[in-house]
């Protein structure tokens, strides 16, 4: 079908550049209830999304027009060239200030290990694993595996012609506790690019000792402010949130009055953060505009070294643009988790949800599960909420040197918020 | 927008009876969905515009089969004469697994025979993309013209016709319909201090989306500038009134994800225990489904082919009943609700919400303003996390505005979350407003995943809740 695509844009008279993002995807899934296999599913599937561009000027300004259609099956000659012109005067009313695509170089594939099982095996295993460490009242209630293969093709009128071909298994684990009391849970989401066993079962194993850990939990004592410790998925929803705005779009849109240069950590007394953007593996070598991806400093010892994001928005603030870069990379902290714990502390484990306004300078959420260090001893707490001030957070910010790695992060799996308060 | 039955998927029906009836032979369940979702965002602001797909596009079927011990289903873009064997393959394939891991006990879904086409068009006048931007440049340059301390503006529509065909061995059903979701966003600044206000609704004609989308955009603007001397509050526990689409957001995850019965299989659910018991303040009553009210989430069949229903879950206080997808039904030995729905069609089928609300009551929201001696009214909705085993809840408002004595103090907090134990949040509520609202302007995800779009709201409840 690509074929049929490239031609028919070729020969459209009306557009003036095209861009097309093939996506093939191979996915696997099994879904288990109560630790018994319920569905299996499998999700062949080849979409394309088709970008047409066209350059016109208006009173002596130039445009670059675009728009954009989906297609998840082959259309006749005459359907697609119609589609192609709908799009072209679509792009013809758009004034968007005018910018060039990428250029292509030589065309080039990426491509990931495969696992090296037959997924439907694998996701047997992986089930196995998880289950295996369950016992009658502690166990998963629910379980969704996801084997995923997806090749992600781009090619453009500009000689853009690249292949990425990346797996991923995604869980999503539901461990469970039934006590004489009461019954718990908690949620989690993991993603693996490599199929380490051991690293499953310790996955496994943490889950079901947090929920248990949820069972005993009490409600936690008088406290009005204590020191916060947060980890993995929190850690990484907050320094997302702290260079959200620094992407070229958002600079473009004036979403935030700093620039280059300017410091996001004011009167320090903790440590610097050095935040960094980079593709998601060796595999992961180009963005959806054809942009060649390598890692990008954002953030250096506090203060904002680069913006990040689209062939567009680059352009339009004249700069090189980095592309979409899928990973953020934060520099490990200088003191170890043992440290961190010293002093009375809460570590959380689990939250609804971590709630970030950067404009209010804003932090909170609420608690599922903690563990609560009163200087001597440690208790599991839950049912109370957390918020604070981002601002004095970053000022007196403490990174662990431990780091970890998930989807989408890379560096301290730990981080200390001073001060914060507990309702 | 075409106003009909997908073309594609009427083209393709003939080959998926034919299919079904090879599939037959071999299992004793079999049934296509199939999918044309189209449509367009047409997004302007200060500097740019845009014309994209809807995030809701999509085309291509599911092929699920039950095999005498589990459901198995195979996602793909293209059912042709060509492919037919090789879709065959890749079933048999996956319903012959071999599994280390034990099957659930499932029985068969049993269906009625059903023939039936609905359809349901976009209403009043249809807009050209140059006249849809046109019209939304409009509103965005009168905006920025209105105030010095708007730095920018977006407006956007988006608009979506839908098609949808579940065929099996007894059922044949089509539906068509149609949605606008128009959106604003509006961001000021005053020195250092940026702020934004946002809005979004959803509705079955453009031309009204259009109308209606303007007042959006100055009510965004003015709480955006008023959002500018807002402070953040000081944890406690507070009288508020919730507007309607917090009192939405309330339903939605305080009980809504809790009665959704896949998660009763999976023994996820608190409230499985709590049926034809106490809940709620006597003063409420909730439903959920696709024909409950008309928002969003109004379809006339779920994505198992089960036609549209109105369930009550909540009343007067007490747990009536919970919503259904097919399988979990049938495990459960109920009737299915019509609340089976995928995100797209390359994903499996879970119970969802739909249309979620309170029912309105019978108190006077300036009734309810007075009886506050310190509280603040809750609006705008941010975002929210469910708990259904264990009962927590966290509900984000943009804003709240301060009430003293019985009167707006002009003072405004930001951001309120809001959270604490769901029972005793609903138990709480002390006045129910003759009010209603449904706003369909959000997606809603089971855990973090699997997006569906959905509506919720009701009337302005009191009540006393945790802010920190």
């Amino acid at each position: 079908m690509i074929k049929q695509l490239c031609k028919a844009l070729s020969a459209a008279k009306s557009i003036t550049d095209w861009l097309i993002n093939e996506t093939t995807t191979h996915s696997t899934q099994a879904f288990y209830v109560m630790q018994k296999l319920e569905t299996t599913r499998l999700a062949d599937t080849r979409e394309y999304s088709v970008t047409v561009y066209k350059e016109f000027s208006d009173k002596g300004v130039a445009y670059t027009g675009s728009s954009s259609f989906v297609l998840s099956h082959k259309l006749s000659n005459a359907d697609l060239n119609k589609k192609i012109e709908e799009a072209a005067f679509a792009a013809s009313l758009i004034k968007n200030k005018r910018f060039d695509l990428v250029p292509g170089t030589a065309k080039r594939t990426w491509k990931e290990k495969p696992f090296g099982s037959e997924p439907l095996v694998l996701l047997d295993k992986i089930a196995g694993v998880f289950f295996k460490e369950a016992k009658e009242n502690l166990r998963f209630n629910s379980l969704e595996l996801f084997h995923t293969t997806s090749t992600i093709r781009v090619v453009s009128s500009k000689g853009v012609d690249y292949k990425k071909t990346m797996h991923r298994v995604n869980i999503e684990a539901i461990p469970s506790y039934d006590g004489a009391d009461d019954k718990v849970e908690l949620y989690r989401y993991l993603t693996y690019s490599k199929i380490d066993f051991d690293v499953l079962r310790a996955d496994a194993k943490a889950a079901l000792s947090d929920v248990t850990n949820r069972y005993a939990a009490k409600a936690i004592k008088e406290i009005a402010k204590i020191d916060v410790i947060l980890r993995d998925e929190d850690v990484k929803s907050l320094f997302e949130s702290l260079i959200e705005d620094y992407s070229y779009d958002s600079v473009y849109r004036k979403n935030t009055d700093k620039v280059i240069g300017d410091a996001i950590q004011k009167d320090v007394t903790g440590e610097y953060l050095d935040i960094n953007l980079k593709p998601s593996s060796k595999a992961d070598g180009f963005d959806r505009d054809g942009v060649l991806l390598s890692p990008t400093n954002i953030i250096e010892k506090g203060v904002i070294t680069n913006y990040y994001g689209s062939n567009q928005y680059a352009q339009y603030l004249g700069l090189k643009p980095s592309g979409l870069l899928a990973t953020i990379a934060v520099g490990k902290g200088k003191t170890s988790y043992e440290r961190m714990k010293k002093k009375p502390h809460l570590e959380i484990i689990a939250l609804s949800g971590i709630q970030i306004d950067m404009y209010s300078h804003y932090i909170g959420g609420e608690v599922r599960l903690a563990i609560y260090f009163d200087g001597k001893d440690s208790h599991p707490v839950s049912g109370f909420s957390f918020s604070g001030n981002i601002e004095k957070c970053l000022s007196a910010l403490v990174m662990s040197k431990e780091t970890t790695a998930l989807q989408g992060y890379e560096g301290p799996k730990y981080i200390l918020l001073k001060n914060m308060e507990i309702l | 927008m075409t106003n009909k039955f997908s073309r594609y998927l009427r083209s393709k029906k003939k080959l998926i009876r034919a299919l079904i009836d090879q599939l037959g032979t071999r299992y004793s369940y079999v049934s296509v969905l199939g999918t044309d979702v189209s449509g367009t965002t047409i997004v302007v602001d200060k500097s740019t515009a845009n014309v994209v797909p809807s995030g809701l596009s999509e085309a291509g079927f599911v092929i699920k089969v039950f095999n005498g011990q589990i459901y198995s289903e195979l996602s793909t873009n293209e059912i042709t004469k060509k492919n037919i064997p090789i879709l065959i393959s890749e079933i048999n394939r996956l319903a012959a697994h071999k599994s280390t891991i034990a099957p659930v006990k499932v029985k068969v879904l049993n269906e009625e025979p059903l023939t039936k086409r609905f359809v349901r068009k976009n209403k009043g006048q249809s807009y050209t993309v140059e006249e849809i931007i046109s019209i939304l440049k409009g509103y965005v340059m009168r905006t920025l013209m209105s105030s010095e301390l708007a730095v920018n503006v977006r407006a956007s529509i988006e608009t979506t016709e839908v098609s949808k065909m579940y065929m099996s061995k007894q059922k044949d059903l089509e539906q068509y319909y149609t949605w606008a979701n128009p959106r604003c966003y509006v961001l000021v600044r005053r020195g250092d201090n940026t702020k934004y206000g946002y809005d979004g609704f959803g509705i079955n004609s453009i031309e009204k989306a259009l109308e209606d989308l303007l007042p959006a955009i100055d009510k965004s603007l003015k709480t955006a500038i008023e959002l500018l001397d807002s402070v953040i509050p000081t944890p406690g526990y507070y009288d508020v009134i919730t507007a309607p689409s917090i009192t939405g957001l309330i339903a939605h995850e305080a009980f809504g994800h809790g009665v959704e019965m896949d998660m009763f299989v999976r023994d996820r659910a608190r409230s499985q225990a709590y049926f034809n018991k106490s809940v709620a303040s006597p003063l409420i009553t909730m439903h959920d489904g696709a024909d409950a009210t008309f928002s969003v989430a109004s379809y006339f069949f779920d994505d198992d082919g089960v036609l549209a229903q109105d369930t009550k879950i909540i009343d007067n206080g007490i747990l009536v009943s919970g919503i259904s997808d097919a399988l979990s039904a049938l495990q459960l030995g109920k009737a299915p609700t019509g609340n089976g729905r995928r995100e797209s069609y390359k994903r499996k089928s879970y119970t969802r919400m739909t249309n979620t609300f309170f029912s309105p009551g019978i108190a006077k929201l300036s009734d309810m303003i007075k009886s506050i001696k310190h509280g603040y009214l809750l609006a705008q909705t941010n975002n929210g996390m469910e708990d259904p085993k264990n009962w927590g809840i966290q509900c984000t408002a943009q804003y709240g505005r301060e009430i003293l004595d019985g009167q707006f103090t002009g003072k405004i907090i930001a951001p309120v979350v809001m959270s604490g134990y769901v029972i005793d949040l609903l138990n709480s509520i002390s006045a129910v407003s003759r009010d209603f609202e449904v706003i369909g302007s959000g997606s809603c995800g089971k855990g973090y995943k699997e997006w569906v779009r959905v509506s919720d709201g009701g009337p302005y409840l009191k009540a006393k809740v945790k802010i920190g």
